[in-house]
């Protein structure tokens, strides 16, 4: 096993339906690609997601996340429910693919999610209270890949969709984590990623304070 | 005998957009990190808006601009998974760099809060 270093690589989308191409460059002693995580960042205020602001996330069963504005679902406060919890959806923001010039086709492909930090559960503060600040998500894992590389780039393609859904330019930052392994030792290090299934991630021995 | 370590390293983030790196010394005792997570006082900023790069022993483990939110756990995850596991990584000279970078996002106001550093290892006990 060799040592696995991440590469990132932060692509920003600032238009609706917005189609980017672009590069990923890998370090001259990578061997193969091991694993893609990706994430996303919204870099401009959007109506209806703030955190400590008293209005209320949309209803569950209208729209995913991002609330239209007052005037297209009524006027004033009749625009949403009085004393109804509703939940909030992680919005589909897109979609991301990855292409390596060893492999004929694409190699990973994803629709991103925006993970919201409260997504799972129900916002109870009727409009009037700070929303809960506990988390229901789960840790997510790099999803593995192997793609053998000879060559240093990797390129990738993102298509914006909630920018369609929503009629409107939506400023946002697509992060990809590519986890690659060299041609270095792993001085110790080792990834869960690179576990093999099965294997103890911890050393059960050493557990005395 | 190898006895478990654990420690965590704060740092203050007092400005929206700031970068804070610190270095942290270990004990000479400490001989190996094998796990790592990031807490905060404000999760909510943390996730939302913060990202990292850690070294260990002049060792690059992430590099800037890896996103908090892959690190950060929560009470519903069980505890054997709250800490990213990085294998075995010797302490050496026992200097541990941790650049914390906060940015402005759409969805929260910035407030002053405090990020940590939670590792763990294994020490010499002597």
């Amino acid at each position: 096993m060799k040592r696995a270093r991440l590469i990132i690589k932060e692509v920003q989308i600032t238009k609706h339906g917005e189609i980017k191409n672009f590069q990923i460059k890998l370090p001259k002693n990578v061997k193969r690609i091991v694993a893609v995580e990706t994430d996303v960042r919204i870099d401009l205020r959007i109506e209806g997601i703030s955190i400590g602001d008293i209005k209320p996330a949309p209803r569950f069963e209208t729209l995913p996340v991002i609330e239209p504005k007052a005037s297209a679902v009524g006027s004033g406060s009749r625009g949403v429910p009085f004393l109804s919890w509703t939940q909030q959806q992680n919005p589909v923001m897109g979609k991301l693919k990855l292409k390596s010039m060893e492999r004929t086709y694409i190699f990973y492909e994803e629709w991103l999610h925006f993970i919201l930090f409260n997504g799972g559960i129900p916002d109870m503060s009727m409009g009037l209270f700070a929303r809960s600040p506990i988390s229901l998500n789960k840790n997510r894992q790099a999803k593995k890949v192997d793609v053998p590389v000879e060559t240093t780039i990797v390129n990738g393609i993102y298509e914006d969709t909630i920018g369609n859904f929503l009629k409107r330019d939506i400023a946002y930052t697509v992060k990809v984590f590519v986890w690659v392994e060299t041609e270095e030792d792993t001085d110790g290090v080792v990834f869960d990623f690179q576990n093999e299934p099965g294997e103890v991630k911890k050393d059960e021995t050493v557990n005395e304070k | 005998m190898i006895k478990f370590f654990s420690k965590d390293f704060d740092v203050q983030v007092t400005a929206a957009g700031q970068t804070v790196k610190k270095t942290f010394e270990l004990d000479k005792s400490v001989k190996t990190i094998t796990h790592y997570t990031i807490l905060s006082n404000r999760e909510d900023l943390t996730y939302y808006r913060g990202s990292f790069r850690l070294e260990i022993n002049k060792d690059e483990i992430v590099p800037d601009g890896y996103s908090t939110k892959k690190i950060m756990c929560w009470p519903t995850v069980s505890a054997n998974d709250r800490l990213k596991s990085i294998g075995r990584r010797s302490t050496g000279n026992g200097l541990i760099t941790f650049e914390y970078t906060d940015t402005n996002d759409g969805l929260t106001a910035f407030v002053p809060y405090t990020v940590s550093l939670s590792v763990e290892g294994e020490r010499d006990t002597d």
